[in-house]
């Protein structure tokens, strides 16, 4: 379980926030608020860009405050720069593999299996500007799939798709939380994002979670 | 993870700024035993003083005219095709050799230049007066300054909202309501900085006027301390007159502060908006588009096609032979390169320094120190190349043998020369580039060399390589340190074309400047190409 213990954060000269929550192994929690509510900084904080003023981020009981972001059990996808723009399909997957950007063999067939599994066979070499919405997001899904951590985090995922395909991504994100057991953060300015993940959902504002209600 | 990434660029900022510092402060002692308001009494320093600040003005305003002409004629008749060739001469100007270009001027302008010939042959008095003075310093400056404004501003032409010329044309605007209501707001806001910048351009030219002046009643007061320095061999005046450059200089950035710099007037397609503007038919834009046409022609085009045809002519088979001519190429080829790779290096550092100390304090980010790069990063736009030099001369003098070091100190000085231009050439890509993978890069542990490799040298290739394509062209084609540290030992290119044009050796220094414009146009293409990738130019 990923458990957010009372964890303050301020700005400086800025607005302060106080956070907690708590999302069990096969859940998706949508957290949704206006702009300024302090969705993004949650993300910051979980994801070990932001250090808390006090409280605790933890995994299965242990702290991950320590760690830095690429050893924390999580995943992200960001609302911006989820995909390297200049890299093909294969290395931004792998990237999740091999962050020195030196794939094997072995790397490049589980790059292969994987955008198998997201209906994105034979992709490999297209670069991102070629892809639809929708197949960025896939793509994006895919690395954080091969990372294999147990915790995901999505920034707005839907804010730039059309309707169908956010139903889509939607489906795939619920899919891929119930087979891996995920524990999944959805941040999304959108209240109705929370229905299409089937998921619970939270409200922040005026920089507190204000409302714990099941969807 | 964050010093990594600031301590090269600190080093880089520190050994910039401090080698600045350092020549500065050399001149700085050496004046100190020179009467500074006596100097200032000399009729001949005031007069330089004065003419230093003539020509500027006067060349500022030229270029203003036709580079604004031209750019209107651009816009009004060639379409995209003729800005790419527009973009193109503007390059061209930037990479072009000073010394070529002289020579140039002089094979079209001179007095048995192509205009006199056409004149002579028409039976028309020839060219009044001669070509040497102010007349050949400002043909000089406007060919170079003349592109170079053109293009910002038939950018800022080309970046006018298309609904604003759909609306001149439904309104029926004439020309002079095109230029009041539709073209000058879009010119008025990139003007002040494109004018600051060609004068001060103009103000520190010393190559052009070391060639095209005429004496002491045509000579600037860079061309006044490399003449105390190299010629008569006085230190001391050569410092003071260092110090009243460096004092002018601050003066002219001073005023120059107060408008604003802004010269990028971002990118236009010169699409619809060329094709409805309602002027494009009226008798009298086309009669200035053409007058325009042919004084750019003359002023810009000629020189160059003199110095291909010159050089065409002149004794090209026989350069190979001239042992001078072969260690001029080998010691510019060899700066061109080291001075590009040197310069990027640097510029990379401190870009990524820069982006580092900008981030928000909790991501790591120091603002306080964001001055001492900026610094690094502007210094040398202030001080001219000849008082760097003459700096580097009198601090080293007594300590090490400068002129063994000369290979040395000319590549010093060609690297913080182009510092400033590399640095704004990837600066701005490597913060949006961060802005964009940063949290992503962190997320993924994706960082040192890998992050170099995968994400910044991708990203930034394109800036990479007109810097690095940049800085070599300027270091082929520099005539200002090598000015004062060139000898029988150590020549670069264009100090031999100085000396053989000295020597009235016409026929090699036109054969001089023609492998000299072509070296300095393949270093730009082809190092672009090669660390810009496929995209360079674009």
């Amino acid at each position: 379980m990923l458990a957010v213990e009372e964890v303050r954060f301020a700005y400086p000269g800025g607005p302060s926030f106080a956070f907690t929550l708590a999302i069990r192994r096969g859940e998706i929690v949508t957290l949704s608020g206006a702009s300024g509510s302090g969705k993004s900084t949650l993300v910051d904080l979980v994801c070990g860009f932001l250090e808390p003023a006090e409280g605790d981020i933890e995994w299965e009981g242990r702290s991950i405050l320590g760690l830095a972001p690429a050893k924390r059990p999580v995943s992200a996808l960001f609302q911006v720069g989820d995909l390297f723009d200049h890299l093909d399909v294969r290395m931004n997957i792998a990237l999740g593999l091999d962050p020195r950007g030196r794939p094997g063999k072995a790397e490049r067939e589980q790059v292969s299996a994987v955008l198998a599994e997201m209906d994105l066979a034979g992709f490999e070499r297209r670069m991102p500007g070629h892809l639809s919405g929708g197949q960025r997001q896939r793509v994006a899904l895919a690395r954080a799939l091969v990372r294999d951590k147990p915790v995901m985090l999505l920034d707005e995922p839907f804010s730039a798709l059309d309707d169908e395909t956010r139903d889509e991504i939607a489906a795939l994100v619920r899919r891929l939380t119930d087979e891996r057991r995920l524990a999944t953060l959805v941040v999304s300015h959108d209240a109705t994002d929370a229905g299409r993940l089937g998921s619970r959902r939270l409200a922040l504002a005026g920089g507190r979670v204000t409302q714990r209600a099941a969807e | 993870m964050t010093a990594a990434r600031l301590a090269p660029g600190f080093a880089a900022a520190i050994l910039a700024v401090g080698l600045a510092g350092a020549a500065i402060g050399a001149v700085g002692i050496w004046a100190g035993g020179v009467d500074l308001s006596a100097l200032m009494r000399d009729p001949y320093v005031r007069g330089v003083t004065a003419f230093t600040f003539r020509q500027a003005a006067l060349s500022t305003v030229l270029s203003l005219v036709l580079g604004l002409a031209v750019a209107r004629a651009v816009h009004r008749r060639a379409g995209p095709r003729g800005a790419r060739a527009l973009n193109l001469l503007a390059s061209l100007a930037l990479v072009m050799p000073t010394t070529v270009a002289a020579l140039g001027i002089v094979a079209v302008w001179g007095r048995a230049g192509w205009v006199a010939e056409a004149a002579a042959a028409l039976g028309l008095p020839g060219p009044e007066g001669g070509l040497y003075g102010l007349p050949g310093v400002l043909l000089a400056h406007v060919f170079f300054n003349a592109p170079l404004m053109a293009r910002i501003f038939h950018a800022a032409l080309a970046a006018i909202p298309d609904g604003r010329w759909r609306l001149a044309a439904q309104l029926g605007f004439a020309e002079r309501e095109v230029w009041r209501f539709v073209e000058w707001p879009a010119i008025r806001r990139v003007a002040p900085g494109a004018c600051g910048l060609v004068f001060l351009l103009c103000f520190t030219s010393f190559a052009l006027v070391l060639m095209l002046g005429g004496g002491p009643a045509a000579s600037t007061l860079e061309v006044a301390i490399y003449e105390a320095a190299r010629l008569e061999f006085d230190l001391g005046r050569a410092a003071a007159l260092s110090i009243l450059q460096l004092l002018c200089c601050a003066a002219v950035l001073l005023v120059l502060a107060r408008f604003p710099a802004d010269w990028s007037a971002g990118r236009g397609t010169a699409g619809l908006g060329a094709r409805i503007r309602p002027d494009r038919t009226a008798r009298a834009a086309q009669v200035t588009d053409a007058l325009t046409g042919l004084v750019a022609a003359g002023v810009v085009a000629a020189p160059l096609a003199a110095n291909v045809l010159g050089g065409l002519r002149a004794e090209l088979l026989g350069l190979p032979s001239d042992p001078a001519f072969r260690g001029a190429l080998a010691a510019s080829v060899v700066l061109g390169l080291a001075s590009s790779a040197i310069t990027c290096a640097l510029a990379w550092a401190i870009a990524e320094a820069r982006r580092t100390l900008v981030l928000p304090t909790r991501m790591g980010g120091r603002p306080g120190l964001v001055g001492l790069v900026d610094l690094a990063s502007t210094i040398y736009l202030a001080v001219p190349a000849i008082v760097f030099g003459v700096g580097l001369f009198l601090m080293l003098r007594g300590v090490a043998d400068t002129f063994a070091l000369a290979p040395l100190l000319v590549l010093a000085a060609n690297v913080l020369l182009a510092l400033p231009f590399a640095v704004r050439a990837i600066q701005g890509r490597l913060a949006e580039i961060g802005a964009r993978y940063d949290r992503l890069c962190a997320s993924l542990g994706v960082a040192g060399w890998a992050r170099l490799r995968l994400v910044e040298f991708p990203a930034i290739r394109r800036e990479l390589g007109f810097a690095a394509a940049l800085a070599a062209a300027l270091s082929v084609g520099d005539l200002g340190v090598i000015a004062l540290f060139g000898s029988d030992e150590f020549r670069t290119l264009p100090w031999l074309l100085y000396l053989k044009s000295g020597r009235y050796q016409s026929g090699e220094a036109a054969a001089i400047a023609l492998v000299l414009l072509a070296l300095s146009l393949a270093f730009f293409v082809v190092i672009e190409r090669l660390v810009g990738g496929r995209h360079a130019g674009r």
